[in-house]
């Protein structure tokens, strides 16, 4: 049975980009070249970084001074923190919207994967059906344009006008 | 399982919170954590004479958490300054089947590394660092 709170009220989509410090940060080219093209009032953009586990866009850019602290801590007690705030974030935002698109890349890996699984015998998140992993390709990837099409193809809401149909 | 880290936290070298204890309002559950020098009292109370002009802002970067820096008036002890950490209702029911799906052995709920990155970022922010 759905309940009603796990329904989203209209077609709004999630895009969550792993990103790193100096290489892979809003603003930058690598990642403008991604995520610059859905920027849409129907998308939120997230990044998903350790051990905070999901930041949305907009925060990223005003606070990255949240860094100071622990963006430098990579090690497993980290990685475990973030998959923890991972999950719990798509458990309680998860519902708001129709499909959450997560670019499957670097070291956020083994993090997206514990925190949308979990351990055996738990129970899977209500939200884990409307998941859509994009794979980047080993040679390309996150220049050309395979990507690109790649998360269009999943972000697409049809019609002309849209922008990130288009 | 704790909410907050009941075990003294290294902020840097020159200050620690301790934790004192949670309030709960009907929207979040609020941690107070007391931040004292370390061997550098001197440094914590240039810090501290630098934060005067941001107290009580409230510091939200991350998702269904935020943080607080005020004084705290006591006629015994003297003034204190207090870290607070509040923990969004919801998020926290999410952190807790988190927790449980992901079979967590962690001490408290809102890790130290979280608390830690939450004040050192608040003083970044307002540029008291």
């Amino acid at each position: 049975m759905v309940s009603a709170l796990s329904v989203p009220s209209k077609d709004r989509r999630a895009l969550l980009i792993p990103v790193t410090p100096g290489s892979l940060w809003p603003g930058l080219e690598t990642y403008e070249r991604v995520a610059g093209f859905f920027r849409d009032p129907r998308v939120d953009l997230y990044g998903v970084l350790m051990p905070f586990g999901i930041i949305g866009e907009a925060m990223l850019m005003q606070h990255p001074e949240i860094l100071v602290a622990g963006g430098s801590v990579m090690d497993r007690r980290a990685q475990r923190v973030a998959a923890l705030r991972l999950r719990a974030w798509l458990d309680d935002r998860g519902a708001e919207y129709t499909k959450v698109v997560f670019i499957v890349y670097g070291s956020m890996v083994p993090i997206w994967s514990a925190a949308l699984r979990g351990t055996k015998g738990s129970a899977p998140l209500p939200v884990a059906d409307r998941v859509e992993l994009v794979r980047v390709n080993r040679r390309t990837g996150f220049r050309g344009t395979l990507l690109q099409r790649e998360l269009k193809r999943h972000l697409s809401f049809g019609g002309s006008r849209d922008r990130v149909s288009s | 399982m704790n909410l907050f880290p009941t075990t003294v936290i290294p902020l840097d070298r020159k200050t620690v919170a301790h934790f004192v204890g949670v309030s709960r309002t009907p929207f979040d559950c609020v941690g107070r954590f007391v931040l004292s020098a370390g061997d550098d009292a001197g440094g914590f109370v240039d810090r501290l004479a630098q934060l005067r002009k941001a107290l009580g802002l409230r510091y939200a970067p991350l998702p269904g958490t935020w943080a607080s820096i005020v004084v705290v008036r006591d006629d015994d002890d003297g003034d204190h300054m207090e870290l607070r950490v509040g923990l969004d209702r919801r998020f926290g029911h999410a952190l807790v089947r988190s927790h449980q799906a992901l079979c967590s052995r962690a001490e408290s709920l809102v890790a130290p590394l979280t608390i830690r990155s939450l004040a050192l970022g608040y003083v970044a922010f307002v540029g008291a660092s």
